[in-house]
């Protein structure tokens, strides 16, 4: 698979695994487009790899890696993609549309925190448990 | 030959030509002047702009994407929008090596006032205790910009602050999270009250009627990308304004290097045209630095490095360090967010002191159109989770920004370095805090926390954010007006002691630096010099 190929795939599984729903050709483009960015021209380490790896393999995959690199890699390559996924999908219709999809009422809402908080913590300890040897063993082997 | 030369076209230099225009005086402006881009669809609102404008990423991230807020840098929250770049792009030879503060400068018509959240705060009689001039010198200057810029706003507790001046409009209307705010405080005012804290609309220069030829805000949540009516003032509008004068000139393209100096007089002022990187000359006997305190400074120090083969080491450089505090209001959760509201801070908060100049200045802004990217990546969870969390937080979170007050320390200095790469000598500018300060804001953010939770509202400790030194902008006092003659300094009526018919009209003659945003006495302290200049 060609580089090109490679990030339009990728912005498929982490549209899906932000916002539920495939990417538009535009938000793809834009994405591609974005790792022109310095920020993204650096040598994976070996826990960028497998968070990669897992993100690019399936939305469940995604969605571990990503809870993983939000508390343990605030600052890695997979974490920087989403931030930029995340910015380009909250500008672009009609992906727009997720982010302004509050107001469902306090019942609701609570509900919904209570329910987001959970899920993000199991998906955490699931995440620890898959990435945190590799996590530890990259550690382990810088001089 | 014009009578008066100014240099700047932000808030001070447009305020201080526009006073010498009525009053018959021929003036010339000078700037790099950068032009503010014409506003992209301005009937639309920001949802519809995301919807109908053939690249809507390239309007809110930039053609680059430098709109992002990557985690790489946790300096800020929030950078400044693309749209906005042209107000801080440099031209060549004005390099800066700056220790402990961050410098932004802008070569753009109307300076950074460009950019400002439009807070119109005059100063009262213990904030101006240390300006050697009487208080009543400013009063009829602070009408008279409000006159020209039309200010809106009421009065409440916070007029115990901010003295009431004419030409008041009615206040811009409420979101609703503000509104919740403001009636909790109605209920817990005696006790806040208790506590040192008011609460109260805060003024801007924002219309609510149209006004001089702008709109009243029309309310199209636009304001953080640039309000593309022109019902948010900003400095070009005056600008625009003096250019309908035949005895006023305007001259941009020009970077100002120096003012030739006969003795202590200016013969000249001398600099290069961007365009084609021609030396320029421009015969001035009379001149006014108003290109803002850091500018005004280099300016000034090459001038005398010209004329005596060194300069010294300005000292006494101030700015308002801020603090933001993000909070949450419980009971706004799960509500919509409004996007057709106005987007910048429509209360503030005031906390008083032993001292009354070292009072303290929060406004309240909640949180409506701004791009959620970088709130969401501040939750300790993942993106995918923290966005569905935003997005049921999204009406109820908002931040205070706390500003406090700073004084003239001599250890704060700016003065010229090597030659750059372009022959131009670096601005050398060095920054400490002072002593007690990290002390003096934990104990400020403390009281405002208390006073969001008298509120209803929580405010994450952890969430506090610092911002560097210099990010305010609100630079001054390296020439400061003083009663007493003393080399480097500046007369009460704004003229430098050290070379003749110079006037220093923006920041850099400031003694004191409240907690307040000065742009609105910056404007008036104009006025106020260019009156007593030409009096007669």
């Amino acid at each position: 698979m060609s580089g090109h190929e490679a990030l339009t795939a990728e912005a498929a599984m982490l549209c899906r695994a932000l916002t539920g729903a495939e990417p538009t050709p535009a938000l793809v483009e834009a994405y591609v487009a974005g790792h022109a960015h310095p920020s993204f021209a650096v040598t994976p380490s070996r826990l960028d790899r497998a968070l990669l790896s897992a993100a690019r393999g399936s939305v469940a995959g995604a969605r571990q890696a990503d809870a993983y690199a939000a508390l343990l890699d605030r600052r890695g390559l997979l974490r920087r993609k989403l931030v930029l996924l995340y910015a380009l999908a909250e500008t672009l219709p009609p992906h727009h549309r997720v982010f302004e999809a509050g107001g469902p009422g306090i019942a609701a809402a609570v509900l919904g925190l209570v329910t987001t908080g959970v899920a993000a913590g199991v998906r955490f300890g699931l995440a620890l448990l898959r990435f945190g040897p590799v996590h530890l063993r990259e550690r382990r082997s810088r001089p | 030959m014009s009578d008066v030369i100014v240099v700047g076209s932000g808030p001070s230099g447009v305020h201080f030509a526009r006073t010498l225009l009525e009053r018959g005086v021929r003036v010339t402006l000078v700037d790099v002047g950068h032009p503010a881009p014409a506003p992209v669809a301005p009937e639309l609102g920001l949802v519809e702009l995301k919807e109908q404008l053939p690249d809507p990423a390239g309007y809110f991230l930039g053609a680059g994407l430098e709109g992002v807020v990557l985690p790489d840098d946790d300096s800020e929250f929030y950078g400044f929008p693309p749209g906005k770049d042209y107000i801080f792009r440099r031209p060549p030879g004005l390099e800066v090596e700056s220790r402990g503060f961050d410098a932004l400068f802008s070569y753009a018509q109307g300076g950074l006032a460009e950019t400002w959240t439009a807070g119109c705060y005059p100063l009262n009689a213990a904030e101006l205790s240390d300006f050697p001039f009487a208080v009543s010198a400013l009063e009829s200057a602070y009408d008279e910009v409000a006159q020209r810029i039309g200010v809106s706003g009421d009065v409440d507790d916070l007029s115990r602050f901010f003295p009431v001046h004419g030409h008041l409009q009615d206040p811009l209307p409420l979101d609703e999270h503000s509104e919740r705010l403001l009636r909790a405080y109605d209920r817990k005012r005696e006790r806040l009250n208790r506590m040192g804290c008011w609460v109260g609309r805060t003024r801007v220069a924002t219309l609510s009627r149209a006004h001089a030829g702008r709109p009243a805000c029309s309310r199209l949540g636009r304001c953080l990308w640039g309000c593309p009516t022109g019902a948010l003032y900003t400095p070009s509008a005056t600008l625009a304004e003096c250019r309908r004068y035949g005895s006023f000139t305007y001259r941009g393209g020009v970077r100002v290097d120096a003012i030739e100096l006969d003795g202590r007089r200016p013969r000249a002022l001398v600099g290069v045209e961007l365009a084609t990187g021609a030396p320029v000359r421009i015969p001035a006997d009379r001149v006014a630095l108003a290109a803002g305190a850091l500018s005004s400074a280099r300016i000034f120090l090459r001038s005398i490095q010209a004329r005596d083969g060194r300069a010294p080491a300005l000292g006494g450089l101030m700015d308002n360090r801020q603090v933001l505090v993000p909070f949450m209001s419980p009971a706004m959760l799960g509500k919509a967010y409004e996007p057709r509201t106005y987007q910048y801070h429509l209360l503030g908060m005031g906390l008083t002191a032993a001292d009354p100049r070292h009072y303290v200045h929060c406004q309240i802004t909640t949180l409506k159109t701004a791009l959620l990217h970088p709130v969401a990546q501040q939750l300790p969870v993942g993106l995918a989770s923290g966005l569905r969390i935003v997005n049921l937080l999204h009406a109820a979170l908002g931040v205070v920004n706390v500003n406090f007050h700073d004084t003239r320390r001599p250890e704060n200095r700016v003065r010229l370095g090597d030659i750059d790469e372009s022959g131009q000598p670096v601005l050398q500018i060095e920054y400490r805090p002072p002593t007690g300060e990290a002390e003096r804001m934990e104990r400020a953010v403390g009281r405002v926390r208390k006073a969001l939770r008298a509120l209803g509202c929580f405010a994450p400790r952890r969430q506090v954010h610092v911002r560097p030194m210099g990010a305010s902008v609100h630079y001054a006092g390296l020439l400061p007006m003083t009663r007493e003659e003393a080399p480097w300094t500046s007369t009460p009526d704004g003229r430098s002691r050290d070379i003749e018919n110079l006037y220093l009209v923006d920041g850099i003659g400031f003694p004191f630096l409240p907690a307040k945003n000065g742009t609105f006495t910056l404007m008036a302290n104009a006025v106020r010099v260019a009156r007593d200049a030409f009096r007669d």
